[in-house]
């Protein structure tokens, strides 16, 4: 129920960012850009997940490409205040959107006035990582286990996952489906709510991106039974797939730039190059795999693409459970 | 003693004081401006600590969260509006002080009964984190729902004598409570395909319109406008009072550590329990509502106890109880800090730094209150025609920064029209919110409860909890009518005969 405030941070970050570059000098195989400094929108407020990946991203991005990347905070309205902002602002690359799924779920859900149709995505940069867990006691080790578990005792197993519209709660609804399980499906809160759930044991296993159960991991509260990714996730070789493990479930939570329809072609070209270069800085590179994040390039027609099929799917899932017609 | 050297340590060798000192100036100032809570004072300050050491950053932030608890009972003494809406028990009887020209009896209340509330609170942290942090596991969904019943069983409290009138603005606190995105299936309801209602009806927009708007409606329409003290001196308690107030300074502390180990309690709830608690325990019950001192003291050690044992969920769990945490825990991650059951063993520097930064921003309240708070009773004693202007343009840009929204604007203008006309009519404002803040509580973790049980009721019974509460409230409901009974039975007057009239009567005003 709580919405985080929108408050905007032009001065903050121009001045955080003033003391960083003085830090860096600037690399010549960057892009050259028409513009000195560009805003990034975030849509989640300080500290939030979209926030924390643009605030990381142009701490590399920044003094590297010799531009001045400021993050301003717009929250509210499930992304749309962001977005009203983007498409209503100028299109000559100066101000852009850090894009997550969440717009494209309000586009599904409700009617804003302004839709990802009016955007157009530059470039992806990552996705996260999502993963199943249980507590160190449960006795499941792999997913196999959850599976018989749940065949053999139909309606016992209680599967926890965060918001009720969520990717995360298509993928558990999709592992329910794939194996024809009978179970409950907890929707809670918040991934922290979920978190105290499955610690004290009142559901069976949940859901979460790796970096928010990795310091439980370590301290050998939480056992990750599989990962929801295509591939291993880097960092975490000896972690299967839910895919080796029988049950084909990814869930893909692109992170990249988005801008209004319109935005001059070097402009896209430019942010293209820069998104590749940056994700090989080996700075960058290490900030990404302390976040258990995995570097995932996409180019605009690409991230088009991709954009269009997740909301094709998350559009079946919530007829599917009856949240839309 | 290892801890306690890394905290002096870090005290006397790097500028923690001055932070937590600018961190408690800020969320005072943050807390008292109507509609900026903790967490958007808190967020204000985020961007500006990347270039700082990662424990003057989260010093300065947690400060920010100690000061803002304070400061949002200063508004609510002053002008009827909660700066903060965990100060919304103490608009009660701090507003009708400063009416009767005690506002720095009041605010001088507050203050101490917040600091003493809040060392308390950050002693727990040190010496208990720990076995508090088992605590919060205890909490799950039936033990919420058993919460929130517990709390709705103020309402017949709360409501001024005119219970039939308190159920019926209870049951529209609970119907505003449904707006929004259903949080269990996702289904939208009472959106009307609005972006600006999806995500539910904030609680503190119901409050500004419903104490603050409807105050100053009153206020306009009155001929002969209150002139309030003109006295602006901070008056501290004395020996005296501090006798009467320290059970109600108790009652709030205990409530309050409780209330911050569990994610999802929320600090409005605590200051409601803590403020029934008080009263229900006072030797002076006729008092509340009317100016009891320890009306305020309660609610005050409630929320600044919160400030502090929150800390242990963020910290152990990385997860926040109230936006407030959630914010400090953003500052946690952007500074490469991993919260987690491991943080005490690999960050003790920073641990016990932020120990020692968080003891001296409670203590260094005493000092900014005393400072801060003269220029705020100077303030509000300007005439009120200017005063009147001055709180509605306050109130309106506090309401926008919340969510950049124009649509609250027009929410809480209507909630101050409904609640003019509530408050003209007799209709006690108090269970409305209540009702508004446990409904979302109560109707989602019994739904969730059912799930998990299989439609079977018997969960609420089975977890200790839940039990334990529920047991509780039927006890607490029977005793407030046994009591009537037998006060009724003294008085030779039959319970239904001398109830029902009343009610007729009120419903006929």
């Amino acid at each position: 129920m709580m919405r985080s405030g929108k408050v905007a941070f032009a001065v903050a970050a121009l001045f955080g960012l003033g003391l960083a570059t003085a830090a860096w000098a600037q690399d010549a195989k960057y892009p050259a850009y028409p513009l000195k400094t560009v805003t990034l929108l975030s849509s989640s407020g300080p500290g939030g997940g979209g926030d924390v990946f643009l605030r990381q991203l142009t701490k590399v991005l920044g003094p590297r490409w010799g531009l001045n990347l400021v993050v301003e905070n717009v929250t509210g309205g499930g992304g749309t205040n962001a977005l009203r902002r983007i498409v209503e602002g100028p299109k000559d690359g100066s101000l852009l959107y850090g894009g997550n799924t969440q717009h494209l779920i309000t586009s599904v859900l409700s009617t804003p006035p302004y839709t990802y149709k009016d955007l157009q995505p530059i470039a992806n940069v990552l996705v996260d990582a999502p993963v199943f867990y249980v507590r160190t006691e449960s006795p499941f080790k792999t997913l196999q286990d959850v599976v018989e578990y749940a065949r053999a005792n139909p309606g016992k197993l209680k599967f926890g996952s965060a918001t009720a519209s969520s990717p995360d709660r298509m993928a558990v609804e999709t592992f329910k489906r794939l194996n024809k399980l009978e179970m409950v499906v907890a929707t809670h809160d918040s991934g922290g709510q979920l978190l105290i759930s499955v610690l004290s044991g009142a559901v069976d296993a949940g859901t979460a991106d790796i970096q928010e159960v990795a310091s439980q991991v370590e301290a050998g509260k939480v056992r990750i039974l599989a990962a929801l990714t295509e591939e291993r996730i880097p960092g975490y070789p000896d972690l299967a797939t839910a895919k080796e493990q029988g049950t084909d479930v990814v869930v893909t939570q692109f992170r990249g730039i988005v801008g209004a329809k319109g935005l001059p072609p070097e402009v896209v070209k430019a942010w293209e190059e820069a998104i590749q270069l940056v994700l090989q800085d080996p700075e960058y590179k290490a900030q990404l795999a302390k976040n258990g994040q995995i570097a995932a390039f996409m180019d605009s027609a690409q991230y088009d693409k991709a954009t269009n099929e997740y909301v094709a799917n998350i559009s079946a899932f919530f007829k599917q459970i009856g949240l839309i017609n | 003693m290892h801890g306690l050297e890394i905290a002096l340590h870090t005290l006397f060798t790097t500028p923690a004081i001055f932070y937590a000192l600018f961190g408690v100036a800020w969320g005072i100032v943050g807390g008292a401006l109507p509609g900026l809570s903790a967490s958007i004072s808190m967020a204000l300050l985020l961007p500006l600590t990347f270039g700082m050491d990662p424990t003057m950053a989260i010093i300065l932030l947690a400060s920010t969260y100690v000061g803002a608890e304070y400061g949002g009972s200063i508004p609510a003494i002053l002008i009827r509006t909660p700066g903060t809406s965990a100060a919304v028990t103490t608009v009660l009887d701090g507003y009708e002080m400063h009416r009767q020209g005690r506002s720095g009896e009041a605010l001088g209340i507050s203050l101490m009964a917040g600091v003493v509330g809040g060392v308390i609170g950050m002693v727990l942290v040190v010496a208990l984190t720990e076995p508090l942090a088992h605590v919060s596991l205890f909490f799950t969904a039936p033990a919420y729902f058993a919460l929130g019943i517990f709390g709705l069983s103020l309402i017949a409290a709360l409501s001024d004598g005119a219970i039939i009138k308190g159920f019926l603005s209870a049951v529209v606190g609970l119907a505003i409570a449904t707006v929004g995105v259903d949080p269990l299936s996702g289904v939208q309801r009472f959106t009307f395909d609005s972006v600006d209602l999806m995500g539910g009806i904030e609680p503190i927009l119901i409050m500004m319109g419903m104490f603050a708007i409807t105050e100053l409606m009153v206020q306009a329409s009155q001929k002969n406008w209150a002139k309030a003290s003109v006295r602006t001196r901070i008056v501290l308690p004395s020996l005296k009072l501090w006798r009467r107030i320290s059970l109600p300074t108790f009652i709030g502390t205990t409530i309050g550590t409780l209330d911050g180990l569990t994610p999802g309690g929320g600090s409005t709830l605590a200051s409601f329990l803590s403020y029934n608690e008080a009263k229900r325990w006072s030797k002076h019950p006729e008092e509340f509502g009317k100016g009891s001192p320890e009306g305020i003291a309660a609610p005050e050690a409630a929320n600044n106890t919160v400030a502090a044992t929150a800390l242990i969920p963020t910290l152990t769990f990385g997860i926040p109880s109230s936006g407030s945490t959630a914010v400090l825990l953003g500052g946690l991650i952007l500074h490469g800090l991993e919260p987690g059951p491991l943080l005490l063993t690999k960050n003790p520097d920073f641990v016990y730094g932020l120990f020692g930064g968080l003891f001296v921003a409670n203590i260094s309240q005493l000092l900014l209150g005393i400072v801060m708070l003269p220029p705020c009773i100077w303030l509000v004693n300007r005439p009120k025609a200017y005063l009147t202007a001055i709180i509605i343009c306050l109130i309106a840009s506090g309401i926008y920064s919340l969510n950049a929204s124009i649509a609250d604007m027009w929410i809480v203008l209507g909630a101050g029209v409904i609640g003019y006309a509530m408050r003209t009519l007799g209709f006690p404002i108090l269970p409305l919110v209540l009702a508004l803040v446990l409904g979302g509580i109560v109707e989602r973790n019994y739904r969730r409860s059912i799930d998990l049980s299989y439609g079977d009721p018997m969960i609420f019974l089975q977890d200790p909890v839940s039990a334990g509460l529920l047991g509780l409230t039927v006890f607490f409901v029977a005793l407030s009518i046994f009591l009537r009974l037998r006060k009724n039975a003294r008085e030779g007057k039959p319970l239904v005969a001398s109830a029902a009239p009343q009610g007729v009567s009120e419903i006929a005003n």
